[in-house]
């Protein structure tokens, strides 16, 4: 007895100690991130100039946007896309007053919002941003000859937000106490008036890295009465540019935010011909490369910029007529909404439909809204670009049998705007 | 919700030297301002007609008629100020239109704007009496006062550090115990039913005396800070003088139910007579001649004390709790005098003088220094219960008062997560039986519960040794193997209050089935002990239940002779006392999911494998005490290593564990040779109890430190009308949750009530409907697509989210969203307010608040709806809307009374105790 005793004890000593550890409890998988359909514009009211906002949607869906400043909503409204799928918020129904930010509460994931900023000499408009980038890089700007420059940070949420604001300009990394970390409080947009700031420079970029919630980084540019409306990018080693035609005063600007050179190319997808290496070259750190895109021809053209590290790409047309400031696209798809395209009375409107496949595409473009029948088919050969003379509308949409990026343009009587358009998730 | 008074200004009021002066844009009139007269009390020594002056420039109108209160009449006061020789005779002067008396000493200097803050925001907050803040004269705004706590004997507790500068860090009108006298707003209505001030009271008292009559009359007292009145103290308001004291002896007599003086009374004085001993040990001797004075007053004063009482039964509306809302747990001046005491005591430790002059005749009786070092230990390690708070975190929360506690353990709604009709933890119901033994007084129940577990534990352990046979020192420090063994230390650790308790009653519990040789008691009295410990430690932890039973199997199986199998049987039933709780919630036993994560250091199991093998080659008792505890304390360390247990069984295996551990300790260490086996089993003794010292180190039985109820007290504080609502506590962190938490996606989380936890709401009740709605709005909240969350939270009724321990998905989630705002309430977690909140229960006709047993709001024709799991015990005419209750509102209230199957388990086990109690009465008889 007295052994058998032992032997179970030490057996059991033995269990204790050789028996692998219990795993803690653990809380059940994690949930797939899914953000809400909603979608951030920046928004301007001052004396001269309007914003109407335009949301184009898959279904007949209600939504709701609305403007905040100083922590609190200043205006909101209901829309319905109706059978259309497309709605246009004139400015009436904003009270935009200032530098604003907006918010957009999409009725599904497919839609897309645009804003166009209308003045008695300007017109800007620019899509709206539904994903605050990690690292948000904008190029573009300056604030030599007088020309006015602003950073618009836009927090939409109910919490405070920081970031880590880097300026840089041909002098380099711009040192200033405005700069560095700004806080942005809950529902509301902090402006950063470089022209105030920094004056007199040729070229400013700014990288904004939140550092608490979310910032969404806009630029707005008045020259000359001309104005832009862009957004910031989330950098990225691969570019997609359809450029529309029009000559003069075309440049690509390829920033690098990184502490480190930056090798690139660009691809040219001309109306004749592909040129593969069109231009190469190395970008410094935290410098950047323009491109003037004088080709010796007039026709919209495509442009693929690849580089060693990721880089922000931005197409600049600047002409007596307008100013238009845009980023890329890093992504393709087969379809796409563009909110707020159209052709203005008295103007001209244009989408560029790039085919960056090999293969052929059959693209259709239909008007959504407006009031105007509008539905093209057009068959587009691998590599290349097609531009599609619009009508009045709310917006369009193109669905391609592969993947496209497309871009619209307008020019109307006085003004230009360019926006890159939205890729479509789930048709 | 109480108001905050202005925003933070703290630049200009350092660098404000101005005189105080009326302003030249002064308001205008406000015509439908209440009328207010200012009675003066003039303190000798102090310049009256400079206050006369700081009156008159207050800005206020209609301005405020000024009368002064003196013994003696004053030739040279201007015609408009009339004069009373007594407050009282002033009050009853007063005329009816006036509405508010403002009490103010001559040695206060309001500023101009004093009076009216005073009004206004009694107005705002219904309140009865409003106090000012009191700054000290002649300083740089160092605070006197702010209203104050005080402890059960009226010992004030101000909260303010000395010489504490007023940076507006307590600007926030609030209710208090008692604010002073210096400076008080009060109702003239009131003043006049309470007859204003006690003039045999001094000052501080005389306000506290004020303060709780108003609150017993159903008043509320508020501090109001923007009311800045600078003091000059010469009314000697320091309040350490005898007569202070004696007054305050005095109002806790004029307030206090006979019932709470039943034990208030010989509770103060056993107080006073430790604090008078505690300050001659601090050669002071001032302390006890004050005591003797402030009783002998009380005396001589008792007929005047008794007509204050009567004077007072008359507005008297509310009970004693009222006072208890606002008062800081255990004694002040005990605590005071122990921080000091066992401050000195430590820096003396080394200087054992005390024990070496101990008596030869204590050192020769066996195992009774075992008991002394044990007992020193225990002392030690419950040092900061003593003098502290007891922790409210983990598993540990107050407990309710009896009369809640009683009704949700016979079948009431168990208010727990979103409620449910499930029972509650038996524990509840052994909790308010106690607390109602001990006066109701549920909060120094748990105090003198959890300070008296590592005595009763190790006092236990000790007997039930000696019953089977041990004589030894090790019996009784075995005990402290017990209390903090193998895995209770780890349980406790996390703050598993029920484990304490479930090792301190176990020996005992064991130790009824257990007869010795020499007892000559009746079978009817070892049936009744063992049935009625076999309840209690079923009450405390139902699987332990068995745990007697099974060592009268296991000693028989031993060939021990002095267990009883009938004893052991009838133990069994002590299964009854958990039964209703485990058929609710079998989760509760088996949901490894659920389990705390018990981790044992690997040196404990080597340490009773060893000692257990080497007392098998003892002989008799020491063989087979150390083998079966070994057996017993390894099977548990085993189980608690399988997947399967949760977390009732964690604890049970755990508590058990430690308890054949100590067994072992106990037969090691029974008596000392030389022998190799002996001196080996010895030594893994000696090399336990060591490791059990762990429990001395933080002075609270190894309980963890914090007070989630006051660190959630945001919840009550900005509480609308409606009152508090819930709490959506969430964590990465398992042990950062207080009580039993859900798992929810890639975080756990629990609903906790606003208004506090309790210890009936520290087990989740199974799953309902609710609980799987919420889980579901959970997991659509992680994944970020909801961008207004409060609107889903709202509908359970989640005031408030708080995020603790590292970020996670939903820190990120939550920084892009509309209506939860992050608010820097607490420094250890995010804290976010529900912008969309709704009530717990509501109407058409507004909101209902909780009451004891349901909800009370306006009547109305339509529903109520109430957010709470459905069961169709509420009543009147409940109904089901989704997951919730909704009752009719004709009748304006709405309860809960749970079906005779709810009630059958308690109501059994109330049987089976009742039948224990008669059975050791009968047997008494008998004998």
């Amino acid at each position: 007895m007295r052994y058998v005793a032992a032997l179970v004890i030490a057996l059991m000593t033995a269990s204790t100690v050789l028996l692998p550890e219990i795993e803690p409890p653990t809380p059940g998988p994690e949930a797939d991130l899914s953000p809400p359909p909603l979608a951030i514009c920046p928004m301007v009211g001052a004396g001269d100039r309007t914003t109407e906002a335009a949301v184009l949607s898959s279904i007949n869906g209600s939504g709701r946007i609305s403007t905040f400043s100083s922590g609190a909503e200043t205006s909101a409204a209901e829309f319905v896309t109706g059978n259309t799928g497309s709605v246009l918020i004139p400015a009436d129904d904003l009270s935009v007053v200032g530098l604003t930010g907006g918010l957009v509460e999409f009725p599904s994931e497919s839609t897309a919002a645009g804003v166009v900023v209308r003045g008695e000499t300007s017109a800007s408009s620019e899509t709206c941003v539904s994903v605050a980038p990690q690292t948000a890089f904008i190029a573009g700007g300056t604030t030599a000859s007088g020309a006015q420059f602003s950073l618009q940070l836009v927090n939409p949420y109910a919490g405070p937000a920081t970031a880590e604001v880097t300026v840089i300009s041909e002098s380099g990394v711009e040192s200033n106490s405005r700069f560095g970390v700004v806080t942005v409080p809950p529902l509301s947009s902090v402006t950063l008036n470089m022209a105030e700031i920094i004056p007199g420079r040729e070229t400013i970029a700014a990288e904004v890295v939140p550092t608490r919630g979310s910032v969404f980084a806009f630029g707005h540019q008045r020259t000359e009465g001309r104005s832009a409306l862009w957004s910031a990018l989330e950098p990225r080693q691969d570019w997609w540019l359809p450029v529309p035609e029009g000559g003069a005063n075309r440049e690509l600007i390829v920033s690098n935010p990184l502490n480190s050179d930056v090798e690139f190319q660009v691809d040219l997808y001309g109306p004749e011909e592909f040129v593969e290496g069109f231009t190469t070259g190395v970008i410094p750190a935290l410098g950047e490369t323009v491109i003037p895109l004088d080709l010796g021809f007039n026709d919209e053209v495509a442009l693929r910029v690849i580089a060693t590290g990721p880089v922000a790409a931005t197409l600049k047309f600047e002409q007596s007529r307008g100013l238009s400031i845009s980023g890329g696209s890093s992504i393709d798809a087969t379809s796409w909404l563009l909110p707020g395209a159209e052709s203005p009375v008295g103007g001209e409107g244009k989408l560029i439909i790039f085919n960056n496949g090999i293969e052929e595409v059959d693209a259709n473009v239909r008007a959504l809204g407006g009031g105007f029948e509008f539905n093209r088919t057009l068959t587009i050969p691998g590599g290349m670009v097609e531009g599609v003379v619009i009508v009045e509308a709310e917006g369009y949409r193109v669905d391609a049998t592969g993947p496209v990026v497309v871009a619209w343009v307008s020019l109307p009587e006085s003004g230009r705007n360019m926006s890159m358009g939205v890729p479509v998730i789930d048709g | 919700m109480l108001s905050v008074v202005r925003p933070f200004k703290m630049a200009l009021r350092m660098s404000d030297t101005r005189p105080l002066t009326v302003e030249p844009n002064a308001p205008e009139a406000d015509t439908d301002a209440p009328r207010v007269r200012v009675l003066l009390s003039v303190v000798p020594g102090s310049d009256t007609s400079a206050a006369l002056g700081a009156v008159e420039r207050q800005r206020y109108e209609p301005a405020p008629e000024i009368a002064i209160v003196a013994a003696s009449a004053d030739s040279d006061l201007p015609e408009s100020v009339s004069q009373y020789s007594s407050l009282e005779e002033a009050i009853e002067a007063a005329d009816s239109e006036i509405e508010y008396l403002w009490f103010l000493h001559s040695d206060a200097r309001p500023r101009p704007d004093a009076l009216s803050a005073l009004v206004t925001e009694s107005e705002r907050n219904e309140a009865s009496l409003a106090g000012s803040k009191l700054l000290k004269a002649g300083t740089m705004d160092e605070l006197e006062s702010v209203g104050g706590a005080t402890d059960v004997f009226g010992e004030p507790y101000s909260g303010l550090d000395e010489g504490e500068i007023d940076l507006q860090q307590y600007d926030v009108v609030r209710e208090v115990a008692f604010v002073r006298s210096a400076s008080m707003l009060v109702r003239r209505d009131l003043a006049r039913g309470l007859r204003g001030l006690d003039p045999k009271l001094p000052p501080i008292s005389a306000g506290l005396d004020f303060s709780q009559r108003t609150r017993l009359a159903g008043g509320r007292v508020i501090t109001v800070p923007s009311s800045e009145v600078y003091h000059q103290a010469r009314c000697d308001e320091k309040g350490t003088g005898w007569r202070e004291q004696a007054g305050r002896l005095r109002a806790m007599l004029t307030a206090y139910t006979p019932l709470t003086l039943l034990w208030v009374v010989p509770y103060d004085f056993l107080v006073s007579i430790a604090d008078a001993i505690g300050s001659l040990l601090l050669l002071r001797w001032r302390p006890l001649v004050r005591q003797v004075l402030s009783w002998i007053w009380n005396l001589i004063h008792l007929p005047s004390t008794i007509g204050q009482r009567r004077r007072l039964s008359k507005v008297r509306s509310t009970g004693d709790e009222e006072i208890f809302r606002f008062q800081a747990s255990g004694s002040v001046r005990l605590r005071e005098i122990g921080s000091e005491l066992s401050g000195r005591f430590l820096s003396l430790f080394d200087d054992d003088q005390a024990l070496s002059r101990g008596t030869e005749r204590v050192w020769r009786s066996p195992g009774i220094w075992g008991a002394v070092i044990a007992g020193f230990v225990v002392l030690i390690g419950v040092r900061s219960l003593v003098f502290g708070s007891l922790p409210n975190t983990g598993f540990a929360f107050p407990l309710e008062p009896p009369t809640t506690a009683l009704s949700r353990w016979l079948g009431g709604w168990n208010e727990s997560g979103l409620g449910s009709s499930a029972a509650v933890h038996p524990s509840v119901g052994l909790m308010g039986v106690l607390s109602w033994l001990w006066f109701g007084a549920e909060g120094a129940t748990r105090t003198l519960l959890t300070i008296g577990a590592g005595f009763i534990g190790f006092i236990g352990m000790g007997r039930l040794a000696g019953r089977i046979g041990l004589r030894g020192p090790g019996r009784y420090l075995s005990g402290l193997v017990l209390m903090a063994g193998p895995a209770v230390s780890n349980l406790v650790g996390a703050g598993s209050w029920l484990a304490l308790m479930a090792a301190a009653i176990l020996p005992w519990a064991v130790r009824t089935v257990f007869v010795h040789p020499s007892d000559s008691r009746s079978v009817w009295s070892h049936a009744g002990w063992a049935l009625l410990l076999s309840i209690a430690i079923g009450m405390v932890s139902p699987t332990l239940a068995v745990v007697p039973f099974l060592m009268v199997v296991l000693w028989t199986l031993a060939r021990g002779t002095q267990a009883s199998l009938a004893a052991g049987a009838v133990s069994l039933l002590g299964v009854a006392a958990g039964f209703g709780f485990l058929a609710s919630d079998p989760g509760w036993l088996t949901d490894s999911q659920r389990r705390l994560g018990t981790e044992v250091w690997q040196v404990w199991p080597l340490l009773i494998g060893v000692a257990g093998l080497s007392l098998l080659f003892e002989k008799g008792h020491h063989r087979r005490v150390g083998m079966l505890g070994a057996l017993v304390s390894l099977a548990g360390l085993i189980a608690l290593q399988m997947t399967v247990p949760g977390p009732g069984l964690e604890e049970g295996l755990a508590v058990l564990a430690s308890f054949g551990a100590a067994l072992v300790v106990a037969a090691a260490m029974d008596r000392f040779g030389s022998g190799t086996g002996r001196l080996v089993a010895s030594g893994c003794a000696l090399a336990m109890l060591v490791l059990t010292l762990s429990i001395v180190g933080n002075g609270r039985l190894g309980l963890p430190q914090g007070d989630v109820n006051e660190r959630f007290a945001f919840a009550t504080t900005l509480a609308e009308d409606e009152g508090p609502g819930r709490i959506l506590h969430a964590s990465v962190d398992r042990s950062t949750i207080p009580g039993d938490a859900r798992s929810g996606p890639g975080f756990w989380y629990r609903v906790l009530d606003g208004s506090g936890t309790t210890h009936d709401e520290v087990f989740l009740p199974a799953e309902l409907d609710g609980d799987r709605e919420l889980d579901e709005s959970l997991l659509d909240i992680a994944t970020g697509a909801d961008l207004r969350p409060g609107v889903r939270l709202a509908e359970f009724a989640i005031d408030w989210v708080v995020l603790e321990g590292p970020t996670f998905r939903l820190d990120d989630v939550l920084g892009t969203q509309l209506d939860l705002v992050p608010t820097p309430l607490d420094r250890n977690a995010r804290v976010f307010e529900n912008l969309d909140s709704a009530p717990l229960a509501s109407s058409a006709s507004g909101p209902w608040t909780r009451s004891e047993d349901g909800f009370v709001g306006p009547a109305t024709s339509g529903e109520v709806l109430i957010s709470t799991n459905y069961d169709s015990g509420w009543a009147p005419d409940s109904g089901q809307m989704e997951w919730f209750v909704t009752v009719s509102g004709t009748e304006g209230v709405a309860t809960y009374s749970g079906d005779l199957q709810e009630k059958a388990w308690p109501i059994a086990t109330a049987g089976l105790a009742v039948l224990g109690i008669l059975a050791i009465i009968l047997a008494r008889r008998l004998r």
